[in-house]
C-alpha cells in the first residue's frame, strides 16, 4: 500500500468518526436556553473533523491521479510480538486489582522481556529476566509504598 | 524575590532531590528512546506526597537533565538520545571518531550549561512581566491565544499540516468526555462513573508517549533492540582551551537566544531549535564547508540552543498555562497535582513557590554541568542497557503513575487504551504533540468561546475588536497561510 492509499484510508476512518460524533452530540441535553450549550463544541469539532477528513481524502485522490512520485513506503509490520504486547498490556491492567501490583508486575515484566528478545537468546536469559522482573517489581512497590506513600493494589483474591 | 527563592531551596532535602532529578534526567536523556518527558512521567508519582517546592524542583531537574543528557549518546553512539540532540551528532560523532570525544563532550556540556542558565535567567525576569500583562486577558483574548497555540502546534510540529490538524482535533474530541464547562452536563461518559470527570491528564500523556513506544518497539526487528557500541573517549580538563571558549561565545549566545525564542513558541521546542541554530551557525560561519566534519561550532550551536528551550518553553507554561511540547505538558500536570494553577494569577497566588522553582532551575543547571561532566563514565555504562529490559520496567513505573493519579485501576486501562491509540497514530504518521495540546487546551477554548459569546450576545465582532485578541487571530491566520504556502512550494519542488 502506498503512502497516498494509507492516508486516503486514514481520511475515511476519521470521516466516519466525525459523522458518529455529530450524531452522538444529539445525546447531549440542554437544561437552559443559552447562546451556546454543551452540545455546541462536539458539533463544531465534528464539522471541523469532517472538513479536514474530506480534504485529506481529496488531496490523496488527486495525488494518486497525478501519478507523481508515488513512492512506496516500507510495509508496516503487524507481527506476533506486537499483538501479543497489546494483549499482555491489557491483561496486566486487568490483573493488577485481583492479583496485586507486585505479582502482576513481576509476571508482566518477565513475559514482556521475553517478547522483546530474540528467540536464540531466550533460553540463556530466561532466569535473568525472571530475577530482574521480581527484583524490579519488588523494589518499585517498596519504594512507592514505604518512601512515597503511594498505596498500590495488593490484590483482592487473597 | 529570586533571592528568597534560593533561600527556600537551600536545604539538604531539596538539593538532594535536585541532584537525584538531574542524574535520572541525564540517564533518560542519554538513553535513545527515552526522553525528558519520559523522565518526568516516570518520577511524577514520586512527587505526589512531597512538599510542593520539593516535588516541582524534582520535575524541573528532570527536565533540565533530560534535555541535556541527549548529547552523550549523540556524540558517543551517533544516536541522538532525544530529538533535541540531532544536530549534535553532525559534528559530535566525527569528532569522537577522530578520538576527540572528550573535547566534544566538554564543549557540549559547557555550552549546555550556558544555554540553560541564560534562558533560566530570561525566564525569571520575563515571566512576571508577561504574567502582569496577561492579567488584562478576558475570554476573547484567552480564546484567541489558545486557538493560536493549537494552530502553531498543529502546523509546525509535523511535516503535514492536515494530519497535524486532524491529530489536534482528535485530541479535542477526547477532552469532550466528562463534564462540560460553564453548564456542567456530562458528555459521552457512556454511563461509566469514572469518566464523569473526563480522562485524567497523566494516564493520557503516559499512554500516548511511553506505552505507544513499547508497542512500537515490539513490532521492530528484534536484532536492533539492544544497547549500542560506545566510542572510546578521554577527557582532559574541560576538553577545550580558553581561546576556543571565547571564540565560541558569540555563536553560543546567538544560539541561546534563538533557542529561548523558539522555546516560547508552542509546538516547536528543542527538536527544531538545535537544527535551526546549527543551520544559522553554519550560514554565518567563515568556514561553512567544515560543518559536519567535526568542528566544535556545530556542537556549541546545537547544545546551547536545545538547553535554552527549557527556559523559553516554561514562559508560556507558567504565565499562560499553555504547554508547548510533551515535556511541558507533563510539567503542567505536575503543577496542577501540586495545587499550582499556571496562568496570569500564578505570581499573585503562589509567588513564593514560583520563585523557588526558578531558583531550582538555575541550581539544576549548575548541578547538570558538574554531574554530567564528572559522572560521564557512569552514564556511558547505562547506554549499553538493552531496551528489551529497560522499556518493560518503564511501563511498570508508568502503571504506578497512572494508578497514583486517582488511586484507581481504571486509569491504568485508560493509559493502555491511549497507548494503543498513540501507536496507531505514529504508525499512520500522525504527530502526537497536537493530540496532547488539543486535549489540554480544548477546555480553555470552549470555556472562553462560550463565555465570550455569552457576553457579546452571540456576536463574534468583539473577538476582532480587542487588540490583543485580534493580534493572536491575525498571527493564527499568518501561520495557516505560511504553512499552506510552504507545503505547496514543497510539492512543486
Amino acid at each position: 500500500m502506498s503512502k497516498h492509499d494509507r492516508d486516503f484510508w486514514c481520511g475515511v476512518v476519521t470521516l466516519i468518526f466525525s459523522v458518529l460524533l455529530f450524531i452522538a452530540s444529539f445525546s447531549v441535553k440542554q437544561f437552559v436556553t443559552e447562546v451556546l450549550g454543551p452540545e455546541f463544541m462536539p458539533r463544531l469539532v465534528a464539522v471541523v473533523l469532517f472538513i479536514l477528513s474530506i480534504l485529506l481524502i481529496l488531496t490523496n485522490i488527486s495525488a494518486r491521479k497525478e501519478g507523481g512520485p508515488e513512492y512506496k513506503e516500507q510495509p508496516i509490520k503487524t507481527n506476533l510480538p506486537l499483538i501479543m504486547t497489546i494483549i499482555l498490556l491489557v491483561l496486566y491492567a486487568l490483573a493488577i486489582k485481583p492479583f496485586g501490583y507486585p505479582i502482576s508486575t513481576s509476571i508482566y515484566l518477565t513475559l514482556q522481556m521475553l517478547l522483546l528478545t530474540q528467540w536464540k537468546f531466550i533460553k540463556k536469559q530466561i532466569l535473568l529476566f525472571v530475577l530482574i522482573s521480581v527484583v524490579s517489581a519488588g523494589t518499585i512497590y517498596t519504594l512507592f509504598y514505604k518512601i512515597f506513600y503511594v498505596f498500590l493494589p495488593t490484590g483482592t483474591i487473597w | 524575590m529570586l533571592f528568597q527563592g534560593f533561600l527556600t531551596i537551600m536545604n539538604l532535602t531539596t538539593i538532594t532531590i535536585i541532584i537525584v532529578g538531574i542524574v535520572v534526567g541525564i540517564v533518560c536523556g542519554a538513553i535513545p528512546g527515552l526522553s525528558a518527558a519520559t523522565a518526568i512521567a516516570l518520577c511524577l508519582p514520586m512527587t505526589f506526597t512531597m512538599d510542593t517546592v520539593d516535588g516541582l524542583s524534582l520535575l524541573m531537574a528532570l527536565y533540565v537533565g533530560g534535555v541535556s543528557g541527549g548529547l552523550i549518546s549523540a556524540i558517543l553512539l551517533k544516536i541522538p538520545g532525544t530529538p533535541s540532540s540531532v544536530a549534535t551528532c553532525f559534528d559530535g560523532h566525527p569528532m569522537a571518531k577522530r578520538g576527540e570525544a572528550g573535547r566534544a563532550m566538554g564543549i557540549g556540556v559547557t555550552y549546555s550549561f550556558i544555554g540553560g542558565i541564560i534562558s533560566a535567567l530570561i525566564l525569571a525576569s520575563f515571566a512576571p512581566v508577561l504574567a502582569r500583562f496577561a492579567l488584562k486577558f478576558g475570554p476573547y483574548e484567552y480564546f484567541s491565544l489558545a486557538l493560536f497555540s493549537l494552530m502553531t502546534v498543529s502546523s509546525l510540529s509535523s511535516g503535514n499540516m492536515l494530519k497535524g490538524l486532524i491529530a489536534c482535533t482528535l485530541g479535542i474530541c477526547f477532552s469532550l468526555v466528562g463534564m462540560a464547562p460553564i453548564t456542567p452536563y456530562p458528555r459521552f461518559t457512556m454511563g461509566i462513573t469514572e469518566l464523569s470527570n473526563g480522562f485524567a491528564l497523566l494516564p493520557v500523556l503516559i499512554g500516548l508517549f511511553a506505552v505507544s513506544q513499547i508497542i512500537e518497539i515490539a513490532g521492530e526487528d528484534k536484532s536492533v533492540i539492544s544497547g549500542g557500541t560506545v566510542s572510546n573517549y578521554k577527557v582532559k580538563g574541560l576538553g577545550f582551551t580558553k581561546q576556543e571558549f571565547i571564540q565560541q561565545l558569540p555563536n553560543g549566545l546567538r544560539s541561546t537566544l534563538l533557542g529561548t525564542a523558539i522555546g516560547i513558541l508552542p509546538g516547536i521546542g528543542g527538536g527544531v531549535a538545535n537544527l535551526m541554530a546549527y543551520s544559522v551557525a553554519k550560514n554565518s560561519s567563515k568556514y561553512p564547508e567544515k560543518f559536519g566534519t567535526g568542528i566544535i561550532d556545530g556542537i556549541v550551536a546545537s547544545e546551547s540552543s536545545n538547553n535554552a528551550t527549557t527556559g523559553g518553553a516554561l514562559i508560556p507554561l507558567i504565565t499562560l498555562g499553555i504547554p508547548g511540547d510533551n515535556a511541558t505538558a507533563i510539567l503542567l500536570a505536575g503543577f496542577l497535582i501540586h495545587g499550582i494553577t499556571p496562568g496570569p494569577l500564578i505570581f499573585k497566588n503562589s509567588s513564593a513557590q514560583v520563585y523557588a522553582i526558578f531558583a531550582a532551575i538555575i541550581v539544576a543547571n549548575i548541578f547538570m554541568f558538574i554531574i554530567e561532566f564528572f559522572g560521564l563514565k557512569l552514564f556511558v555504562k547505562l547506554l549499553t542497557i538493552p531496551k528489551n529490559i529497560l522499556l518493560p520496567i518503564v511501563i511498570a513505573f508508568c502503571a504506578v503513575g497512572a494508578f497514583g493519579t486517582n488511586n484507581r485501576v481504571f486509569d491504568i486501562m485508560v493509559m493502555i487504551g491511549f497507548g494503543v491509540f498513540g501507536y496507531l497514530l505514529k504508525r499512520y504518521q500522525f504527530p502526537l504533540a497536537p493530540v496532547i495540546i488539543g486535549f489540554i487546551l480544548a477546555p480553555t477554548v470552549e470555556e472562553n468561546l462560550r463565555r465570550g459569546l455569552m457576553r457579546s450576545e452571540g456576536s463574534i465582532i468583539p473577538f476582532l475588536q480587542s487588540p490583543i485578541s485580534a493580534i493572536f487571530l491575525a498571527l493564527t491566520a499568518i501561520i495557516i497561510i505560511y504553512t499552506i504556502f510552504q507545503q505547496l512550494s514543497k510539492k512543486k519542488c
